[in-house]
């Protein structure tokens, strides 16, 4: 009989502990699923400002977190504009007046482009994956997709911008639905939005994504993806400050 | 009437206890007046650095600003009713101000860099030409940039270097151009020199995509004691999509940083009256007490205690005005000198205050109510020890006291 109840009880913890999925593998799972080796997008940015809305179109390469170079396609006045991501390094071309320009340390809190995304956003110092602790805290249902609500914190050691960020991952697909960022003080600066989930280039994800930031009423920008292709052939060269100019 | 003949003859019958206890008052006088003469002129000097550089006393936007400084929160020119408030008693200058964070480059350095509008013809603000130490300041149509000196070290770039700047314009789009370094600029602040540049509204406006788009007015004040009535006369003219705010406002900071000042000021100089005051009755009690006999034999003739009495406080009385009067005379030349000559800090007061923002100098104030407030405060002081004398003569027995 006792033989019995402690097979029981092995099997119950056991079962329990493979039926509960591991935090940290959804956020792995997401990110290596989203980013792959390497992705090519179309994407077109909207920044949404209680007195204008200002539309632009990129293309984007990336490769692994390290390397990402993005291609600015309009407005005209900035075509040909060409940001490029070398691990903590921003470069950025201006066509213009053909000259390259290191983005400094100090504007890294300052918005990309006008948006809503900063430039420290494109660095990604830190990793989603690497630097954060991992909880899940309920399962909530987001745009009708039955989603894991998992809290991250960063570790001791690790200099993040964010002091707490929480995600919701879909249960299927692991799609980032939803995300909220936290500062230090634990209020909320920036909300993610992924909506529209369709099949691009092979892959289920929110196509029409957008950035509020919390404290500032009528600001919006949105990201609509037009394509996107993973794990394809790209050139490494892509990635280096030469190639910027050539890029067009 | 007698009496008043009797006191100016006591007065001058012993000089040197007479030139004792004037010297003491004014002594007194001339130290209160200078260091609080000091410490005025310190919070005059923080505020005026801290206005000229960067602020002005005044200053209005569009509503909102101040806390978003965006530069689609900016104001159109035209829009504005400059002349008027050009108009209005005590503004002396209005300044039209075009001011936004930029990237600037030059070969593999970049830095953030604060861009601020520089009006060629006004030659305004006015500290930009007097800061200029190397160079030539902006020409007009000219796409040329003055900077801070540890800015352009940083850089690497000299005069005659071409810049890049680079940054977000008006409604998000890209602004880009580059300018060519033709002056160098030394605030003795090295958080400015760190972080400023310069270069032509117009320059600027082009550079952001905003013609006729200004951030805010700067306006300066003949009279800065009348700020708070100057700035409500600004609003009424302005009206209610402005928002207008004194430098008080800006910088809560500094407003607290010379509160804080003058609070210390105040301690110190309570400490000061309470030696001076020790040292004034010091000379009383003297005084009184050699005067003793004199005063037994005065009343052993037939003078009444209450004419005595009033006797020694018109005495006193005469000699603290002369006192107060001598203190101010000697206290305002060098006041005065100080004022034209101000106290250069060295070392690590120096530093705190040029981190502060602070040129680390002391002028020293000649605001004549300082004089008049310690003359006072040093003849109350004064007046109040003369109760002394007139107890020590209430009391006087005139046969003891004529007894030696």
């Amino acid at each position: 009989m006792k033989k019995i109840i402690f097979i029981a009880i092995t099997f119950i913890v056991f079962g329990f502990t493979v039926t509960v999925p591991n935090a940290d593998e959804i956020i792995k799972k997401s990110e290596t699923r989203l980013k792959g080796k390497t992705s090519y997008s179309e994407i077109k940015i909207t920044t949404i400002r209680p007195k204008y809305t200002r539309e632009m179109t990129v293309k984007t390469w990336t490769k692994g977190t390290d390397y990402s170079v993005t291609l600015i396609l309009s407005p005209a006045k900035d075509e040909g504009t060409v940001f490029l991501k070398r691990k903590n390094e921003i470069w950025n071309y201006i066509p213009s007046i053909d000259r390259l320009v290191k983005m400094p340390p100090s504007m890294l809190s300052q918005s990309w482009m006008g948006t809503d995304i900063k430039n420290d956003d494109l660095l990604e110092n830190s990793s989603l994956v690497d630097d954060y602790n991992k909880k899940i805290v309920a399962t909530e249902e987001i745009e009708g997709y039955p989603c894991y609500k998992i809290e991250l914190t960063p570790k001791e050691d690790v200099n993040s911008i964010w002091g707490q960020i929480t995600m919701w991952i879909s249960k299927a697909d692991y799609m980032q639905m939803k995300v909220k960022y936290y500062d230090e003080d634990k209020e909320l600066v920036n909300t993610f939005y992924g909506r529209s989930v369709k099949l691009i280039g092979g892959l289920k994800m929110p196509t029409e994504n957008s950035i509020v930031p919390a404290n500032k009423k009528g600001n919006k920008t949105k990201i609509l993806t037009t394509k996107r292709q993973i794990n394809i052939e790209v050139n490494d060269n892509i990635f280096t400050t030469q190639y910027m100019k050539r890029l067009n | 009437m007698m009496i008043l003949k009797l006191a100016w003859k006591n007065i001058w019958r012993n000089k040197r206890r007479t030139f004792i206890t004037l010297s003491a008052i004014a002594f007194a006088v001339l130290f209160a007046v200078m260091m609080r003469s000091m410490q005025e002129g310190l919070e005059e000097q923080m505020v005026k650095t801290s206005v000229e550089n960067s602020l002005g006393y005044i200053q209005v936007h569009t509503k909102g600003y101040w806390d978003d400084r965006l530069l689609e929160n900016g104001m159109t020119v035209s829009d504005l009713p400059i002349q008027s408030i050009k108009d209005l008693d005590n503004v002396t200058i209005v300044d039209s101000k075009l001011e936004t964070g930029m990237i600037t480059n030059f070969g593999t350095q970049s830095r953030g860099t604060y861009v601020l509008s520089y009006d060629i013809e006004k030659n305004l603000p006015k500290q930009v030409s007097k800061k200029l130490v190397d160079g030539k300041l902006p020409q007009n149509g000219k796409k040329e940039v003055i900077l801070g000196i540890d800015l352009a070290d940083y850089l690497d770039a000299k005069i005659g270097d071409t810049l890049v700047f680079l940054g977000s314009g008006y409604q998000g789009a890209t602004a880009v151009g580059l300018y060519v370094i033709s002056g160098l600029l030394d605030f003795h602040i090295p958080e400015l020199n760190r972080s400023t540049t310069y270069m032509s509204l117009s320059s600027l406006q082009e550079l952001l995509g905003a013609e006729d788009l200004v951030t805010s007015l700067m306006i300066e004040l003949e009279k800065p004691s009348k700020l708070n009535e100057t700035a409500t006369n600004i609003k009424s003219v302005v009206g209610s999509d402005y928002e207008v705010m004194t430098w008080e406002e800006l910088t809560p900071d500094l407003k607290q940083l010379i509160q804080a000042s003058s609070a210390k000021g105040y301690i110190m100089n309570f400490i000061l009256y309470m030696i001076i005051s020790f040292v004034m009755f010091g000379t009383v009690l003297m005084a009184t007490q050699e005067r003793k006999y004199e005063m037994g034999v005065l009343q052993a003739i037939g003078m009444k205690k209450r004419s005595s009495m009033l006797l020694v406080c018109i005495e006193n009385i005469i000699i603290s005005i002369m006192g107060v009067i001598l203190g101010v005379v000697a206290a305002s030349p060098i006041a005065y000198y100080f004022y034209n000559h101000p106290l250069e800090l060295q070392g690590d007061s120096a530093k705190a205050m040029l981190e502060m923002g602070v040129d680390p100098i002391i002028p020293f104030s000649i605001n004549p109510m300082i004089a008049v407030n310690h003359g006072l405060i040093v003849l109350v002081i004064s007046l109040v020890l003369v109760i002394y004398p007139l107890l020590v003569i209430k009391n006087l027995n005139p046969v003891s006291a004529m007894k030696l």
